[in-house]
């Protein structure tokens, strides 16, 4: 090799001759680069990129032209057979010809790469999505010194205050939320307790902020003013709020996250001191806060703007709420001192909380009380709801990657032993068991890698499937793929693929030469397949397992959109409006609903209108004490009952129909009788056996009592939950409940699209006095949405794997018994000379089917005890439901029985001449 | 005409003619061979090195041509190869079939243009 080479270009050189056979290095590389020379010296060389190009692929080539020459005309292909110690160029060349030998088996290669695609991609998605959601902490100084506040309590110990944020039902049954008032805030920051600090923040519920000449809606929070001093944040851009903002009578400021300020405002320094409206109050750009900082909000919830806390009123309805010590709207975290513990921080923040319930509310001696959480997550009560669906579909995911394993191993399997003959012949013709060996082994790795490619391309989609389901941006939480997921799943297939390649790969090159050579499976056959029916003994199982998860959670997800709401607000649209801030109330108030809802009427295309305080399924209520003629409540008994301020076009609009009597009509007003609608649950719990119609409903006690007649019963509608148990509840006119009416919400029934009638409804309610601003418009399908939208994209994601499962289970199930079949050709051939019917013959295959069912019954065994802990995710329906799991069993066997009957029709048809012959 | 001898004619490439073609006239190296070609196809046949080495091992291993001394260049000593007899036995037996065979097409085009 000339000297010029070995310095400049001498590994680079060396390594692109690796393309190249190892006898062509030997030879003839010094010549090859002795002509590159030439080519410099007559001024012909290229780049040097395409001095390797050249040089690769000739070199792979090359090796081809080795493969082939090997082979000599019409043999079968062979790897190239050098010999001596391997080195990289030699991998390279198995895995070229692994890929022409790949290339030849197009389903077997699209069934193994596509099984592991499905494996590695779902699994990489859905631990992406567990990492970001559940497991990842907040970016901020000692995380783990972090503690949130929660406050709980039974039902009827809950004071008298407005709420707003999370209500969760907790392990004793209580109500546990995380908001707590401004006051409740500054005296536990002031008291001495174990905490160092404690800060405050609450989430804006979309603000429309206008900037850089265009106004969007966005998510935004509000906070105190040591926020960011607290969390230890520092400055991406400008600076961060500071306690000075956050006074009354500052300069208001705002600062921007790093993934607003980029989308929003292209990363520009500019941005900051710019001007800034949100919800049309103006505020000065201080900073932007570092990138992959989200806040401290629940999941999902990525402010894009903060705002000090003394500047909420402006941006909030005008509301004042820092003084109010009645409305609970502030979620409150502290950061323990030095050796402080959660117990500490619990009892020392409990006293302040009943110190707060007394003096604001004048509640004492409450039962009520607190829970101190870790907080290095944040907010937790919305991750708390994807915790156990999303762990049941890692633990799906996981099954349906062994399945794609055992699959791939059941095909390796059963491939080998259709290739003993080959193999055979390549030993016999003097290749070592070494050579062959590692043939077949890169042939498993080809797949493995292949499979993983495609996989990650494949957990990209369902990533970007599952975030809006959770409601997350990925780009905000910088939801990148988990590459560990990635690495973890590919390695499980690699080893898959290594294993089950080395197993057969032994066996095969192991075997006896003669009779392989002859193809005499008539005893070899029963042997080999032994292992094959192991896999598919453990494939139907796991398969069996995850119909039966599928089938739970679509029995789940039906009983929970289908009969049990009680409504059908599939085309109705709901307007919240509250005319009480432009100064409307009492009887005025009564008026301008009567004549909103006469304007709303006249819009082309509503077919009803109605309004009530509350509208099914969006979680809000009003919960209130009554007295139930011919109820006597126990000693310490109060009965609560919902409470739904309504109109007769409510009814219609949501298309609810008296079960018993009659809903609200024209003939119903100010000064008709009082009447009320109940439904079902009250009567069951308070009147059981009794005529409802009649009897009395009180509210209130002494002078502001007021009796209210029973008109009519509907079914039971869910308010707060889809998942709820329901609860009493009684619907009243709204004008005939004074000072019940205040905010309330138009439901409009649309004869087609409800989205269709925004600008004409928007408009009526314009018209009649634009200074009413509607707060928030939306499809009532949008709102029923978020109820459901977990449960319903679990459902669908569980049925859509074990579709996966079950279908790579019968390819599975198919290849064992064609392979079977074809191994058994000649046997299928000497019965059939000897007068076994093309009936018997089927039999003889279907026999195969005994597998299936032992794999069944494994899968029905297992999934039995294991799907117990799924109970808490399932509605209306027992985890062990005997019909689900007869219902995938059944399924089970039929798709495997069809599986396996084509190959048993294929022997049928079999000519026993032609099967003596065979090979 | 052995059998192995009928398989070789027909797995010859047309570039394996070329370069036998070029070594009918004596040994040459590897830039020879990339000129020698160039003038004979009028520039229609240009090789890069990799090309030239990867024919010449396949030619090499097929028996039709083999390395035969070194030759004095303005760059340096170059390996020389030369046709073998096996190689000048292909090389005729397949020019007779492509003279018949460019005999064939000359008068079909001929009839043509007659035509």
């Amino acid at each position: 090799m000339s000297a010029k080479v070995r310095t400049a270009d001498g590994w680079m050189l060396r390594c692109a001759l690796l393309a190249f056979p190892r006898r062509f290095r030997r030879s003839l590389a010094t010549d090859l680069v002795a002509l590159y020379e030439d080519f410099d010296a007559n001024g012909r060389q290229r780049s040097r990129l395409s001095m390797n190009w050249d040089l690769f692929r000739n070199g792979l080539a090359a090796r081809l032209d080795d493969t082939r020459r090997s082979i000599g005309g019409g043999a079968p292909d062979s790897p190239p057979a050098s010999e001596g110690p391997r080195g990289l160029g030699s991998l390279l060349g198995d895995f070229v010809f692994g890929l022409r030998i790949l290339r030849k088996s197009p389903v077997f290669t699209l069934v193994a790469v596509g099984s592991l695609a499905i494996g590695i991609g779902a699994n990489t998605a859905v631990f992406t999505v567990l990492d970001a959601t559940i497991l990842r902490v907040l970016p901020v100084q000692n995380p783990e010194e972090l503690v949130v506040l929660h406050m709980a309590g039974a039902r009827d110990d809950w004071p008298d205050i407005s709420q707003s944020g999370w209500m969760l039902t907790n392990d004793q049954g209580h109500n546990e939320g995380s908001s707590f008032s401004y006051p409740m805030y500054e005296r536990l920051r002031a008291a001495d307790t174990p905490f160092r600090d404690v800060t405050a923040f609450a989430r804006l519920y979309r603000i429309n902020v206008r900037a850089r000449g265009g106004a969007e809606l966005a998510a935004g929070q509000v906070v105190a003013g040591n926020y960011y001093s607290f969390l230890g944040l520092r400055p991406y851009r400008g600076r961060l709020l500071t306690e000075s903002d956050d006074q009354p009578g500052a300069v208001p400021v705002a600062v921007l996250s790093y993934a607003y300020w980029q989308t929003r405002f292209g990363g520009l320094d500019e941005a900051v001191g710019s001007e800034i409206f949100v919800n049309g109050t103006s505020f000065a750009v201080a900073g932007v806060s570092p990138p992959g900082f989200g806040g401290a909000l629940q999941l999902g919830t990525v402010p894009a703007v903060t705002l000090p806390l003394a500047h909420q009123a402006p941006v909030m309805r005008d509301e004042e709420l820092l003084g109010r010590g009645d409305y609970w709207w502030l979620h409150t975290m502290g950061r323990l001192r030095d050796g402080a513990t959660l117990d500490q921080a619990q009892s020392a923040a409990a006293l302040i909380f009943a110190q707060s319930l007394e003096a604001d509310l004048d509640v004492a001696d409450s039962k009520m009380y607190i829970t101190a959480l870790p907080g290095a997550r944040g907010m937790t009560e919305a991750r708390s709801q994807v915790v156990e669906p999303l762990t049941t579909v890692a633990v799906v995911v996981v099954a349906v990657l062994l399945i794609a394993c055992v699959n791939l191993a059941n095909l390796l399997v059963a491939r080998a032993s259709s290739r003993a003959r080959e193999i055979a012949l390549r030993l016999s013709l003097g290749a070592s068991r070494w050579r062959v060996t590692r043939q077949l082994l890169s042939e498993s790795l080809l797949l493995a890698f292949l499979g993983a490619a495609l996989g990650v391309v494949f957990a990209i989609g369902l990533r970007d499937l599952l975030l809006p389901v959770l409601d997350l941006q990925g780009a905000e939480l910088g939801l990148e793929l988990n590459w560990r997921a990635v690495a973890f799943t590919g390695l499980a297939a690699s080893l898959t693929g290594l294993f089950f390649g080395i197993v057969p790969a032994l066996r095969a090159t192991g075997v006896d030469l003669t009779p392989a050579l002859k193809d005499e499976p008539l005893r070899q056959g029963a042997r080999r397949f032994g292992l094959a029916r192991a896999l598919l003994v453990v494939q139907v199982a796991l398969s069996l397992g995850l119909l039966i998860v599928a089938g739970l959670f679509a029995g789940s997800f039906a009983a929970l959109e289908g009969e049990a709401t009680g409504f059908d607000g599939d085309h109705v649209l709901t307007m919240s409006v509250d005319p009480r801030s432009s100064g409307y109330e009492g009887q005025d108030l009564i008026n301008y609903y009567d004549e909103a809802l006469r304007r709303l009427h006249r819009v082309p295309g509503v077919v009803a209108a109605g309004v009530a305080s509350h509208v099914p399924a969006s979680g809000s209520t009003t919960r209130t004490s009554m007295r139930v003629e011919g109820y006597e409540p126990a000693e310490d008994e109060r009965v609560n009952t919902y409470l739904n301020v309504v109109d007769d076009g409510f009814f219609t609009s949501f298309d609810i129909v008296a079960r018993q009597g009659r809903v609200f009509d024209a003939t119903d007003g100010p000064d008709s009788p009082l009447v009320v609608v109940v439904n079902r649950q009250l009567v069951d719990t308070y009147l059981p056996g009794a005529n409802p119609l009649g009897r009395h409903i009180g509210f209130g006690r002494g002078e502001n009592a007021i009796e209210f007649e029973i008109v009519g019963v509907v079914d039971d509608i869910k308010y707060q939950n889809l998942s709820d148990d329901p609860l009493a509840a009684v619907h009243v006119l709204y004008d005939q409940i004074p000072g019940g009416i205040g905010a309330q919400t138009f439901t409009l029934r649309a004869a087609g699209r409800p989205e269709d009638l925004v600008a004409e409804a928007r408009a009526a309610l314009r018209e009649l006095d634009s200074d009413v601003s509607m707060r928030r418009i939306d499809t009532h399908a949008d709102v029923v949405r978020d109820n459901v939208v977990v449960a319903r994209t679990f459902a669908q994601l569980s049925i859509g794997l074990s579709a996966v499962a079950l279908l790579l289970s019968c390819i599975g199930l198919y290849g064992i018994l064609s392979y079977s079949v074809a191994h058994r050709t000649r046997e299928i051939g000497v019965r059939m000379a000897l007068g076994a019917r093309s009936s018997d013959v089927i039999g003889l295959v279907m026999r195969e089917m005994r597998t299936v069912v032992v794999g069944g019954a494994v899968g029905l065994l297992v999934a039995y005890f294991a799907v117990r802990g799924l109970e808490s995710q399932l509605y209306g329906l027992n985890p062990t439901e005997p019909r689900v799991m007869a219902g995938a069993a059944f399924l089970l066997l039929a798709v495997a029985a069809l599986a396996a009957f084509m190959p048993a029709r294929r022997a049928a048809a079999l000519d026993p001449v032609e099967a003596l012959r065979s090979e | 005409m052995a059998a192995t001898t009928t398989k070789n004619q027909s797995n010859l490439k047309q570039i394996d003619f070329l370069v036998l073609a070029v070594l009918q006239n004596g040994p040459l190296h590897g830039y020879g061979i990339v000129q020698r070609l160039e003038e004979m196809t009028e520039g229609a046949v240009a090789l890069r090195p990799g090309d030239v080495y990867r024919v010449l091992y396949r030619m090499q291993r097929a028996n039709l041509l083999a390395p035969s001394g070194e030759a004095e260049t303005p760059t340096g000593r170059r390996a020389n190869y030369a046709i073998t007899s096996a190689g000048e036995r292909v090389l005729s037996s397949q020019a007779e079939i492509l003279a018949g065979v460019a005999a064939t097409v000359l008068a079909n085009e001929g009839q043509e243009h007659v035509g």
